[in-house]
């Protein structure tokens, strides 16, 4: 995301015989900000590397668990990335039964309701069988199939990442 | 794009799971993105580099091979911890690649310089 910000060109207090300022032009300039800006000062931008299956392995529960708490002391999450194992968090035919929590669906609601991107690997998702196109399709809705890259650049876009094994 | 110190850790055995596999995947990866990468290998990640693997009667795919690649993608800071090495009875010259071992003390100082770390 581009946005426009003004250049401060000199800093000092008129009046003092420090710095005269007469009818300064104001300089913009473009600059990179990354995509999703930390809303207040001391919040920071987490990234989130799931590597382990659901109910197999605790590793996912508690990926889940983290970013709650992350942004509930009012943190951002710019990406959870689902690698490994962990792409079958996106798998859409996982049906726990009614007494049991279901990570897929907690998942998809947690993105619908603080706008965190869930992506998952497509190298590791077609390896597991899960895919998001044809009569197969099972990736589960408001995941994104990408790729590794998207990985590294939101690593270097985030204050803070984490992986869950 | 800001320059960031990454680190890829490899604690895993290379084919008794596909922890390895995907974690080179991951390294290569990072390599294209011109960030300071560093390479880590312990506990059972140091037989990621044992030399003349051969995965034939096994049916899987040797990707050892890409580890004598890595100074092609400018990856060059490739460190393998003594203590896993040696308590596994293997040996510098062992492995597959240039390494440089280092102790626990120096391995807690490259932890502390990295803005990232990828667990593997």
């Amino acid at each position: 995301m581009w946005k426009l910000v003004s250049l401060p060109l000199f800093r000092g207090r008129v009046g003092e015989g420090v710095i005269k300022i007469i009818n300064l032009p104001t300089i913009f300039f473009l600059e990179k900000r990354s995509a999703t800006k930390a809303t207040t000062k001391n919040s920071m931008n987490f990234t989130v590397l799931v590597n382990s299956p659901p109910f197999s392995r605790l590793g996912s529960n508690t990926a889940f668990q983290f970013c709650n708490a992350v942004l509930s002391k009012g943190h951002h999450i710019h990406r959870v990335f689902f690698y490994c194992d962990g792409v079958l968090n996106a798998n859409n035919f996982i049906s726990p039964p009614q007494d049991e929590s279901n990570l897929v669906t907690d998942w998809q609601s947690l993105s619908k309701q603080s706008g965190v991107e869930l992506m998952v690997c497509v190298a590791a998702a077609s390896r597991r069988g899960v895919v998001d196109e044809g009569q197969g399709k099972n990736l589960a809705p408001e995941f994104k199939i990408s790729g590794l890259g998207q990985l590294i650049e939101s690593i270097i876009q985030s204050d803070r990442f984490i992986t869950f094994n | 794009m800001a320059s960031k110190k990454i680190l890829l850790l490899n604690r895993s055995a290379p084919h008794a799971s596909s922890k390895a596999q995907e974690a080179l995947d991951v390294l290569l990866m990072a390599s294209a993105f011109d960030q300071q990468i560093t390479v880590v290998f312990m506990d059972d990640g140091v037989f990621q580099l044992k030399s003349n693997q051969n995965t034939q009667a096994r049916s899987l795919k040797n990707f050892s091979q890409a580890f004598k690649a890595l100074s092609l993608y400018e990856i060059e800071n490739i460190f393998v911890d003594e203590d896993s090495l040696a308590s596994r009875g293997l040996k510098k010259e062992d492995l597959m690649i240039n390494v440089e071992l280092v102790n626990t003390q120096k391995l807690t100082d490259i932890f502390k310089q990295q803005d990232a770390i990828l667990n593997f």
